[in-house]
């Protein structure tokens, strides 16, 4: 008969399937989470990485004016370079200028365009030199004068736009219309590894650039035949010296492609913190039915024992019916990876990351990761019950009902102190990164992760000493029932306090439940508080006009400056400020600090007069002249830098000496984080910085949106709604929970419905019986109904008990004033609703069927 | 079978229980279900235990076959003292030496009749005999039966597959539990003709637990306990016999 195990566990596993299809669709939807977040992960990397395609395909030599960007190999130089300075020199076959300026492209009906995956979308000359041109036409023809374009084939997919179509390009400086002359591929592919291209006559795209007559951004050259790039090179960086930087276009290809890479990398980082809570969840879940699974069959398990299945062999046929089940949820999991993958992306591309455009992951990775990881996961899940499998006494098999054996304390106290211990050191890790790391966002995951592990440990802990609460709990719902219903209430006590291991077991499934919903709703709600306070604070404009379109982190779009002017000349309008951004970098004054790497950041920029009447930043900041800067005391605390001091930035256009005037906070970190300037300071640093809103004090907003009419894809907001639309930027990761937690949430109410339905049907004989004396069907329910009563109970008070006790934590290690553990009242109360319907939705079945059994029927039951 | 005088019978002595006390719980609260049983069990023998409910028969049994642990005293199986061996050395005991047939619940419902026959010997990883997997087969009249399900069965048929399994490893002794228990008076009285065979015909050493005078008196003895204690013996048992002791003992 081969291996008798194996085939006690086929069969079981054949026979009893419905039994385990709650349990496989547990382990399934966990495995499904892990395929899903890694397909995601991986298609998400090739979205940001995978789009090789280089414009620099055909060009030798890049001549890039002043320097560039070490760190960026997609920033703009932050200089000029004449083309005639190279273009006639010996060895070029071929110059061409180049020219790019980020924008904003919406359709015509106002629909923006999002770019591939955190790229960008840039107005960029057409090459027209089919010796350097990378450009294919697909469709149309190429741009010939102003107001043409020619859009890359992921745009016109994105967009769904086709050759004659009109399109709204939203300038730093301006809004205007282009009409699509035509739509091309770069080597094949429909975006570069920059993001989206839309290519216009070299006029248009050097005059939006704000260059001079004959001067570019960088030249792009072909060398003559014979004549080596490297030779090239070498010969142009020697006679151009410190005015441009010179480098082979290969070497610029190398660079694109390993700074895309490393993005990736960072995207796997928080799909792979989600994954694990997906796997936290299918572990917990699967574990939790196992155990009722083997608690259920205790009889048969003792009957292998009585004659002759010996302890081990008994936890083999566990662990191999725990392969059976990991093996077809793994099928099955990475099966439903795929449209789960589809359904997060779709999630993601809502938010402004949008990697749609890569194809699906069949690599060996994407393939068999999950399946070793779903099998991985099952055995994990199924020791313990293997273990207590092997431990059922042969005895069992002839008691006539199945009671729980009294278990000793020590054990479960023992485990649980463990599980305890190693969430303490968590936390205790968690402040030494607080302590010994600088801040920034790096520090906050590192600290995030940390709390988010002690938290699944800890409900690993509760779980584990969850039958020592059912007593006391289930003594005050018994006294409640029997004043409630009498008779029933005392049974419910009965049988409540008899098999605290079943109640517990399916309170913490509920507890997971609650613990995730409660701790993602309290963060939710602190952070947005948060901003909302802070913002009010610091916002003093009653309007702000912002761009209907988003950013790939999900913020408003930048909008163009002469907006401002439209809104100045509405009625009752005191004051418009334009916001604007860019980033710089800080030339180290000594070399010393160079060695840290370069120290990147966003300076805001505001016309002074009158600043206060739309922006009331915290410390108040002096009014900037021109060459002066204000820090946030963040950045002068971490630079180390002092008021009067003067530091060099290079920005856009070079570098730029500043002296720091002064430092002043921003609570709300959306509208001048790090630094601020005055509008003339800005302009020098770059010409071109994007306009974040424009600011209004005075006006209606019926007033304000007659006056930027004429303006597509343009709104405007009152203090609420804009300081909202900006801390979507910073709230994205947030957000992104939101699926994977309700998904996670789904798995855990499957597996308290497991649990339940089980723990039901496993009385159906105990329910017989009480019918033969007497109960009835409206009794034995009542009775369920109690014993859910205990579970909601319990699930929820544990449940909230991780909710708080997380954000605690995240609010004592982080020390961020935006996660305070302020839960409202009404908070409890939705949340104790939702289990006990979530708890009474899924006993309410089971209760009834088995209320239903005939008598006789359930005397037979095995 | 005629009844060899006792000194030739020593040396076939397959189990001796001494002095064995089996208490419940502890302090106040202390249930005494043995106190002090001694037996021994011989080879060839078909012994019947009889006493009234809570007499302590059945957790006498369960002690013997080291399905329960003693509180005291000594079980000797063979040459080896139960009382003190590990849960998996127990379980390699028992399937090598002891075959089992309980009131109910004998099967596994997923597996077929020949697998629940084969499934002691399997779990032992030995090969199948198949010789005498046939002799027990006819001899049960299981032949017709051997694909087919519990859940297919009658409860006769059950109880007989289950004297199958329990045969099937030739143990040093045969334990049934109420084996009748659940089963109208044909079938008893097959399955009671089956063990009263094993032990004429193939001399397996049978240990019955019954409450039915009927049933006891297949056997070759019976032994009555009564408040966990034996108190009476019967050899060459016949219902009336047996009846009139119960009776007395109950009082």
């Amino acid at each position: 008969m081969g291996n008798p195990l194996w085939l006690i566990a086929r069969r079981t596993f054949a026979e009893g399937w419905l039994r385990l299809i709650a349990t496989l669709l547990a382990a399934l939807g966990s495995i499904a989470l892990i395929a899903g977040s890694l397909q995601f992960a991986l298609r998400a990397q090739e979205a940001v990485a995978g789009s090789d395609a280089s414009e620099y395909v055909h060009v030798d030599v890049l001549v890039q004016g002043g320097t560039v960007d070490p760190g960026d190999p997609f920033a703009p130089p932050d200089g000029r370079i004449r083309l005639d300075q190279v273009a006639s020199r010996p060895g070029v076959a071929a110059a061409a200028g180049d020219a790019t300026t980020a924008v904003t492209a919406s359709r015509s009906d106002g629909q923006a365009i999002m770019a591939a995956a955190e790229g960008r979308t840039l107005l960029r000359s057409w090459v027209s030199d089919p010796k350097l041109n990378p450009y294919r036409l697909e469709a149309g023809r190429a741009p010939a004068a102003d107001g043409e374009v020619a859009i890359v084939r992921h745009m016109s997919l994105a967009g769904d736009l086709r050759v004659g179509d009109t399109m709204t390009l939203t300038l730093p400086r301006q809004t205007r219309q282009v009409r699509i002359a035509g739509i091309v591929t770069v080597q094949g592919r429909g975006a570069v590894a920059a993001g989206d291209l839309v290519l216009a006559p070299p006029e248009t795209a050097r005059r939006a650039a704000m260059l001079p007559a004959g001067s570019w951004q960088s030249v792009w050259l072909k060398t003559a035949p014979g004549v080596p790039a490297d030779r090239l090179r070498g010969e142009l960086a020697r006679d151009l010296d410190d005015a441009a930087t010179v480098r082979t276009a290969e070497s610029v290809r190398n660079a694109q492609t390993t700074a895309a890479s490393g993005e990736g990398a960072s995207i796997a980082g928080v799909v792979g913190m989600l994954a694990s809570v997906a796997i936290f969840v299918g572990l917990f879940v699967v574990a939790n039915t196992f155990g009722t699974l083997v608690r259920q069959r205790t009889r048969r398990l003792a009957l292998l024992g009585a004659i002759g299945a010996t302890p081990r062999q008994i936890g083999r046929l566990i662990r191999l019916e725990a392969l059976v089940l990991g093996a077809v949820a793994s099928v099955g999991g990475v099966a439903a990876g795929f449209p789960l993958a589809e359904l997060i992306i779709w999630l993601f591309a809502r938010d402004g990351f949008d990697v749609s455009a890569s194809a699906p992951q069949v690599g060996w990775i994407a393939l068999t990761v999950p399946v070793v990881a779903g099998l991985l996961v099952t055995q994990a899940a199924a020791w313990r019950a293997a273990y207590r499998a092997g431990n059922v006494s042969p005895i069992e098999a002839l008691r006539s009902t199945v009671t729980e054996p009294r278990e000793r304390r020590w054990p479960r106290l023992l485990s649980a102190s463990a599980i305890f211990v190693a969430a303490c050191f968590l936390c205790a890790v968690a402040v030494t990164v607080r302590v010994s790391d600088p801040p920034g966002p790096d520090r906050t995951f590192a600290i995030t992760l940390m709390i988010l592990f002690a938290s699944m440990l800890a409900v690993t802990g509760l779980a584990v000493l969850a039958p020592f609460f059912v007593g006391p709990l289930g003594g005050l719902v018994g006294r409640i029932g029997t004043l409630v219903s009498g008779e029933t209430g005392r049974l419910a006590h009965a049988t409540i306090t008899r098999s605290p291991r079943r109640v517990s077991s399916s309170a913490s499934s509920l507890m997971l439940g609650v613990a995730l919903v409660a701790s993602l709703v309290l963060v939710t709600m602190s952070v947005n508080d948060r901003f909302r306070e802070a913002g009010r604070e610091v916002m003093a404009a009653e309007h702000a006009i912002a761009s209907t379109a988003r950013t790939a982190e999900g913020a408003p779009a930048p909008l163009s400056r002469d907006v401002a002017a439209k809104a100045t000349g509405a009625p009752g309008v005191s004051r418009t400020t334009a916001l604007t951004q860019t980033e710089v970098t800080l030339v180290p004054s000594e070399p010393a600090k160079a060695a840290a790497g370069p120290f990147r950041f966003l300076v805001s920029g505001a016309e002074q007069r009158g600043l206060r009447d739309v922006l009331r930043l915290g410390g108040r900041p002096p009014a900037l002249g021109a060459g002066e800067i204000a820090l946030s005391s963040a950045v002068m605390k971490e630079r180390g830098l002092r008021r009067g001091e003067d530091i060099i930035v290079r920005g856009a256009q070079g570098r730029t000496t500043l002296t720091v005037a002064g430092s002043y906070h921003d609570p709300s970190h959306l509208f001048a984080d790090q630094a601020l300037v005055a509008s003339e300071t800005m302009d020098r640093l770059d010409a071109n910085a994007a306009t974040l809103a424009v600011l209004v004090r005075g006006g209606s907003p019926q007033a304000l949106a007659h006056a930027v009419a004429g303006v597509s894809g343009v709104r405007v907001l009152d203090r609420d709604a804009y300081v909202t639309a900006a801390s979507q930027s910073l709230t994205r990761a947030l957000r992104s929970t939101y699926g994977f937690v309700g998904m996670a949430l789904l798995l855990a109410l499957f597996g308290m419905a497991t649990t339940v339905t089980m723990s039901v049907v496993e009385r159906t004989r105990e329910f017989g019986l009480l019918g033969a004396v007497g109960a009835t069907t409206r009794q034995i329910r009542s009775i369920v109904r109690w014993e859910a009563a205990t579970v909601v109970l319990l699930g929820t008070i544990l449940g909230l008990a991780i909710g708080i006790g997380t954000l605690a934590l995240l609010h004592v290690t982080t020390g961020s004033s935006f996660l305070r553990p302020d839960p409202p009242w009404w908070l409890f109360l939705a949340l104790a609703a939702g289990a006990a319907v979530a708890t009474l939705a899924t006993s309410a079945l089971p209760a009834r069927r088995a209320a239903g059994v005939p008598v006789l029927e359930a005397a037979k039951a095995e | 079978m005629i009844e060899a005088p006792p000194g030739e019978r020593v040396s076939d002595r397959v189990m001796t229980a001494t002095d064995v006390i089996k208490t419940y719980g502890s302090g106040d609260g202390a249930v005494s279900a043995l106190r002090g049983v001694s037996a021994s069990f011989v080879q060839d023998e078909f012994t019947a235990i009889m006493g009234p409910s809570g007499s302590g028969k059945s957790t006498f049994m369960h002690c013997l076959a080291g399905l329960d642990t003693v509180t005291s005293g000594s079980i000797v199986v063979g040459e080896v003292d139960i009382t003190g061996l590990s849960r998996t050395r127990l379980t390699e005991l028992r399937r090598d030496r002891m075959g089992f047939v309980f009131q109910s619940f004998n099967l596994l419902p997923m597996l077929t009749a020949e697998e629940n026959i084969r499934l002691t010997g399997g779990l032992a990883g030995r090969d199948l005999d198949q010789g005498w997997f046939d002799t027990v087969v006819d001899a049960l009249g299981l032949r017709k039966r051997l694909t087919h399900r519990p859940a297919e069965m009658s409860g006769g048929q059950q109880q007989r597959v289950a004297v199958a399994r329990a045969l099937l490893t030739r143990p040093d002794v045969l334990f049934a539990d109420e084996p009748t228990g659940n089963l109208d008076s044909r079938s008893s009285a097959e399955v009671l003709g089956f063990l009263r065979a094993a032990v004429d015909d193939y001399r397996q050493t049978v240990v019955m637990v019954t409450h039915d005078p009927v049933a006891a008196a297949y056997a070759d003895r019976v032994l009555f306990l009564a408040d966990g204690v034996i108190v009476d013996e019967l050899a060459e048992p016949t219902i009336d016999a047996v009846h009139a002791r119960m009776r007395r003992i109950e009082g």
